[in-house]
């Protein structure tokens, strides 16, 4: 059985997600030591600039996006830019390996955590509990995908391997995606933004005969961390990260917090792509 | 060993509750506030009043407690129906299309009718035609006549009614609607007894809580997925003749009803126990739905002699951990355990708890005040009254177990679903979808399990018609 990750990376003109996943990827080949393959609408030039890093490189035509989505770069700052989320499933279609692990590049693998995954007898795993590194913040945006609708999972990590569940599954996610103004009606969703998260959770729902009893995946091994981009990822030295975290009622204020061999979930891109640009 | 499911159901009547007419009204005399007149009430110049179907403009200001002949008034219009009034105590008028009316002190014309009769109409007196009494017609014998809220039997002919001429066959009649719309009808109140159409009729309390109703639905739901299950109800009221097969037994609530006026109809509660024809019984509470087979759990029941759950769980599926509706619980320490279902079967312990229910029902304001000195009910609950019956007897380790979370039911109270936002009503948050295969639906979440549905309106979903299995 191959085992291998896949990323996804389609720029925006905005942010560079091939230099992320390039970043990604050095990390996870230092701390999972597993290949990685890239999927891009942007080919020539991950390969001008990858060095060899990926596994393979699957180009998909390049598509834009009416998605438009708020970036903060800390709590003071933020651009409206356009979210090039779509089509995730392609991962599931052209991943070249039997056991997959399919990761948002502004992943920040620390640990060799996720190759547990290797070992478990299920084919389909993702986060559902998550923790913010900040311990005291609201989470509850994450429990659920609107206020009375269904069980929160995050498509930031997904384990999966080919079976006919999971063919069940992933088109699912596409029919979901390709009618989202149903679903987002249906689901109680009020921004019109189209997030992984929620076709993913709304797809496990219905797998799971519109019930809360989830009986198609498991979680995957270790703990989902993740930074808002109100925060500020300040440095990375091996598998020690620093942050800036928002205090939540003093705007611009921050706490400094560390974190050491914890993989971690940094949604402030910007801050990520200074530290890619100072390596 | 006979295993049955018993519900307590007890209607919530109301004897004397007055339904307002839904008139179309067009305003008149615009921008006069006319109060009814009281003469407990000072009245100052220039105020408007209503008084014996009159308006009239005083000219005078006048003192507390003045009869209203003394008073210095000007007519301003005759002939006006008082329909509506913030004080309800009031005796209102029936109205009809183009009558000049006043409602909550304002005045207008009817432009189009509420003609429906909000109420049962039960025939009392049946057979006999009542005519209304007009001045100057004479009267023949045995014939009926109201006159002045009385039915009168005519004892011999005569224009006149009186000790005399007529014996008196009932009394506080109120004429509700006539041929003759030129009378004057009064406006009734359910219990009243009224003359509509010349027959004497008496106006069913309404129904505010139909607990009958829930424990139909309830039964044919058990019914639907618990094939051979033995229910019985205890009940006074009368279960509709269709439903009756519903239920292996309707007994009467026995030592006379503790309930007839309370509103929650749960002080009978610890009758339960005298009362089932089973030697293990699970009860209900009559708003609750079952949309599966429970009848695996008689097994589990068998290891306790009384149980009760503690853990509740939200519509998707979540255990309940807010205590919005339990702040009696946590802070007097009592054990969380909820009596929407609960199960007990003939022992010793049993006979304990329910002495104790019976005792705390019977006087649950000295009991609340001596054990419950913080956040102290205003009302009888079954859930706290048994509560406290489990921590007095210091017997919750024995029925109850908090590692069970499958033995319990969906508690669909508001403030526990995990929502940021939230109504009076759940159901203003969640749409309900039932359909013909007893599948149930809130919101995006398929339900299984047993519903506590709470809200009487939930039933208006569903066709009993559609459940009934048996």
């Amino acid at each position: 059985m191959t085992k291998g990750v896949v990323l996804i990376a389609n720029n925006n003109g905005a942010v560079d997600y091939v230099k992320q996943a390039i970043y990604c990827a050095k990390r996870i080949e230092k701390y999972l030591k597993l290949p990685v393959t890239l999927i891009t609408d942007s080919y020539n030039y991950a390969v001008e600039i990858s060095n060899d890093i990926f596994d393979k490189i699957i180009s998909t035509d390049y598509k834009t996006s009416n998605n438009n989505k708020i970036y903060y770069d800390g709590a003071m700052s933020h651009k409206i830019i356009m979210f090039k989320n779509h089509s995730r499933t392609v991962a599931y279609y052209n991943t070249p390996y039997d056991q997959t692990i399919l990761m948002d590049t502004d992943y920040l693998v620390s640990s060799d955590m996720l190759n547990n995954c290797f070992d478990m007898t299920t084919d389909l795993m993702m986060y559902k509990d998550s923790y913010d590194i900040s311990n005291v913040r609201d989470v509850s945006e994450f429990e659920y995908i609107s206020d009375k609708s269904v069980d929160f999972y995050w498509a930031t990590v997904v384990y999966f391997e080919k079976s006919k569940k999971n063919d069940i599954y992933f088109n699912l996610i596409d029919h979901i995606e390709e009618n989202w103004k149903y679903y987002q009606n249906m689901y109680d969703i009020n921004s019109n933004l189209f997030r992984n998260d929620f076709a993913f959770s709304i797809a496990l729902h219905i797998m799971n005969g519109f019930t809360s009893n989830n009986q198609v995946s498991i979680q995957l091994p270790g703990k989902h961390y993740y930074t808002i981009d109100k925060d500020v990822l300040w440095s990375v030295k091996d598998n020690n990260m620093t942050f800036l975290v928002h205090k939540k009622k003093y705007e611009g204020q921050y706490t400094l917090l560390s974190t050491t061999g914890l993989d971690v979930h940094v949604m402030n891109k910007f801050s990520l792509e200074r530290i890619i640009n100072n390596e | 060993m006979s295993k049955g499911y018993v519900i307590v159901a007890q209607n919530n009547l109301d004897y004397n509750y007055r339904i307002v007419p839904n008139h179309n009204l067009v305003p008149q005399y615009e921008g006069i506030y006319v109060d009814v007149w009281y003469k407990e009430m000072p009245y100052i110049k220039g105020q408007h009043i209503y008084n014996n179907g009159s308006v009239y403009k005083v000219n005078k200001t006048s003192k507390t407690s003045t009869n209203f002949e003394e008073l210095d008034l000007k007519l301003i219009v005759k002939n006006v129906r008082l329909i509506d009034d913030e004080n309800s105590k009031l005796d209102f008028h029936r109205a009809h299309k183009n009558d000049l009316v006043l409602s909550n002190n304002k005045l207008y014309t009817i432009n189009k009718q509420d003609t429906k009769i909000p109420y049962e109409l039960t025939s009392i007196y049946k057979g006999i035609h009542v005519d209304v009494y007009y001045d100057n017609l004479e009267y023949i014998t045995n014939q009926h006549v109201l006159k002045n809220n009385i039915v009168y039997k005519m004892t011999r002919d005569s224009t006149i009614i009186d000790d005399s001429t007529a014996e008196i066959i009932v009394t506080d009649i109120k004429l509700y609607e006539d041929a003759n719309k030129s009378l004057w009808f009064e406006d009734a109140t359910a219990g009243d007894n009224v003359l509509y159409y010349n027959h004497l009729f008496q106006l069913e309390p309404v129904v505010f809580d139909d607990y009958i109703k829930q424990a139909c639905y309830l039964a044919a739901s058990l019914h639907k997925f618990n094939a051979n299950a033995k229910i019985s109800v205890i009940t006074n009221d009368k279960i509709p003749e269709e439903y009756t097969k519903l239920f292996d037994h309707i007994i009467p609530i026995p030592y006379g009803d503790a309930a007839a006026n309370s509103i929650w109809k749960v002080e009978n509660r610890w009758k339960v126990y005298h009362s089932t024809p089973y030697d293990e019984t699970v009860v209900f509470d009559t708003d609750m739905f079952i949309l599966q087979d429970i009848s695996s759990w008689w097994d589990y029941f068998d290891n306790y002699e009384l149980y009760f759950t503690t853990q509740v769980k939200t519509y998707r599926d979540k255990l309940v951990t807010s205590d919005a509706y339990r702040k009696t619980f946590v802070a007097n320490n009592l054990p969380n355990i909820y009596t929407g279902m609960y199960y007990f079967k003939k022992c010793k312990i049993a006979d304990d708890f329910f002495d104790m229910l019976e005792l705390i029902c019977k006087d649950w304001e000295i009991f609340y005040e001596k054990f419950l000195p913080k956040d102290t009910p205003f009302n009888l609950s079954i859930d706290v009254a048994s509560a406290l019956a489990i921590m007095i007897l210091g017997i919750e380790d024995k029925v109850t177990n908090k590692q069970n979370t499958e033995i319990t039911f969906t508690h669909m109270k508001p403030k526990i679903q995990e929502w940021r936002r939230y109504h009076d009503s759940w159901q203003a948050s969640l749409g309900v979808y039932f359909d013909q295969n007893t599948e149930l639906k809130l919101g995006n979440h398929r339900q299984s399990g047993i519903l506590h549905y709470t809200e009487s309106n939930f039933l208006d979903n569903i066709e009993i018609e559609s459940i009934l299995n048996v």
